[in-house]
């Protein structure tokens, strides 16, 4: 599966989890405006690429569906974290704070 | 590792449904550009123009879309059984061609099987034997016979005389005509073998026992001779009367009728086979 110009491969899953948590029971198109709105214009997300993310994360057990209606009564599919799902967050933030620190220091270093 | 498998597993599950899963993919995509739509439209934009901008936000829908399915199922399956569907569409529209090819592909399987099964058996596989390795068969050369079968009298001289074998045995081909369960005969092969024939071959019986050299002789020699010993004296006892001071319990008599006796069994045994040892076999099978 090829990534985003813009977003790595993992980092996605990361904001889908992290949004999620955040946020509660929300649809493809509610956690897509949410990251842009995070982001604050940094991102150019093609909105679609959530749905293969959002499977893979629900093929892992991180997170669950439902179908609902959507706030114009369409027919859609809401997502909720589970506790599997928030371990991994939790995991992943502390991961990715830790390789922050390195590179940062890492960067620091140059005399 | 744990959501690993868990991932395996559920792509397995994805095979299925397919159709369904498709369906609710598509309804997901129209909600997503509807709200999509409509958030151009409350700032403003009209409905055709908001709708058009729409999908650029969204991206490529047929791409996600492989990308969804690619995430969904097994992929190497996937592609196999679609492969799969068009070859069995091709070979049923020309049924000459896959007739012939599959009766090929079975005369070329069947007798390679055959030849393989006997190959294996014949020269591949060991024999089943213990120590198939230092298993030898011995002939004996003749001007004419590069081997000849030995005779039975010649085998037990080799046998007697060997020293550099761990051990002998003799086997002869035949054949016994058998009864099955519903009386019609039937001709099996057969061997006619040595007492040390399986001890040679180092296979053992399941159960019981297989031969053992003379044993069968010798209990019927031991109860032959306490039969032997059991009548004499009884017969002796009846005769008592008959002879003059002679007891049959006196050491002395039972010492020499017992030395006498066994001079003529001695003599009645050793001179035929000294006669026999000093002749030539040839000369002697010829006048049989």
């Amino acid at each position: 599966m090829a990534p985003d110009a813009d977003i790595p491969y993992g980092t996605l899953d990361l904001m889908v989890l992290k949004t999620l948590d955040a946020m509660g029971p929300l649809h493809g198109y509610g956690i897509a405006r949410r990251i842009e709105q995070v982001a604050q214009g940094s991102l150019a997300l093609n909105q679609g690429t959530i749905y293969p993310a959002l499977l893979r994360l629900e093929q892992k057990g991180w997170i669950t569906s439902e179908w609902g209606a959507s706030e114009n009564n369409r027919r859609a599919r809401f997502y909720e974290i589970t506790r599997a799902g928030k371990k991994q967050l939790a995991a992943e933030t502390e991961s990715w704070e830790r390789t922050v620190e390195i590179v940062t220091r890492m960067l620091k270093h140059e005399p | 590792m744990k959501a690993v498998l868990r991932e395996f597993i559920s792509r397995v599950i994805g095979l299925f449904g397919r159709r369904r899963s498709d369906t609710g993919l598509t309804d997901e995509i129209r909600t997503h550009l509807d709200l999509l739509t409509e958030a151009h439209v409350r700032v403003g934009m009209p409905l055709e123009a908001a709708r058009a901008a729409a999908r650029p936000d969204f991206g490529g829908v047929e791409q996600m879309k492989d990308q969804y399915r690619e995430q969904r199922g097994l992929q190497f399956l996937e592609t196999l059984h679609q492969d799969l569907r068009y070859e069995w569409r091709l070979l049923y529209r020309s049924p000459s061609f896959t007739i012939a090819a599959m009766l090929i592909l079975a005369l070329g399987i069947g007798a390679t099987t055959g030849i393989f099964s006997l190959v294996d058996v014949a020269l591949i596989r060991p024999l089943p034997f213990r120590d198939p390795d230092r298993l030898v068969m011995l002939w004996e050369r003749m001007p004419r016979f590069a081997r000849n079968r030995v005779s039975p009298l010649t085998f037990l001289d080799w046998n007697e005389q060997n020293r550099t074998f761990a051990s002998m045995a003799a086997v002869t081909s035949s054949s016994a005509t058998l009864t099955d369960a519903g009386g019609a005969p039937e001709s099996i092969p057969s061997q006619n073998v040595t007492a040390g024939f399986f001890d040679v071959l180092g296979v053992a019986p399941i159960a019981r026992r297989t031969f053992v050299e003379d044993d069968f002789s010798v209990k019927v020699a031991a109860v032959g001779l306490l039969i032997g010993v059991a009548a004499s004296l009884a017969l002796v006892c009846s005769m008592e009367s008959l002879l003059f001071a002679v007891t049959p319990f006196d050491p002395m008599t039972f010492a020499g009728a017992s030395a006498l006796l066994a001079l003529v069994a001695l003599a009645a045994c050793a001179l035929p086979a000294i006669r026999a040892a000093r002749s030539d076999p040839a000369v002697a099978l010829r006048q049989e």
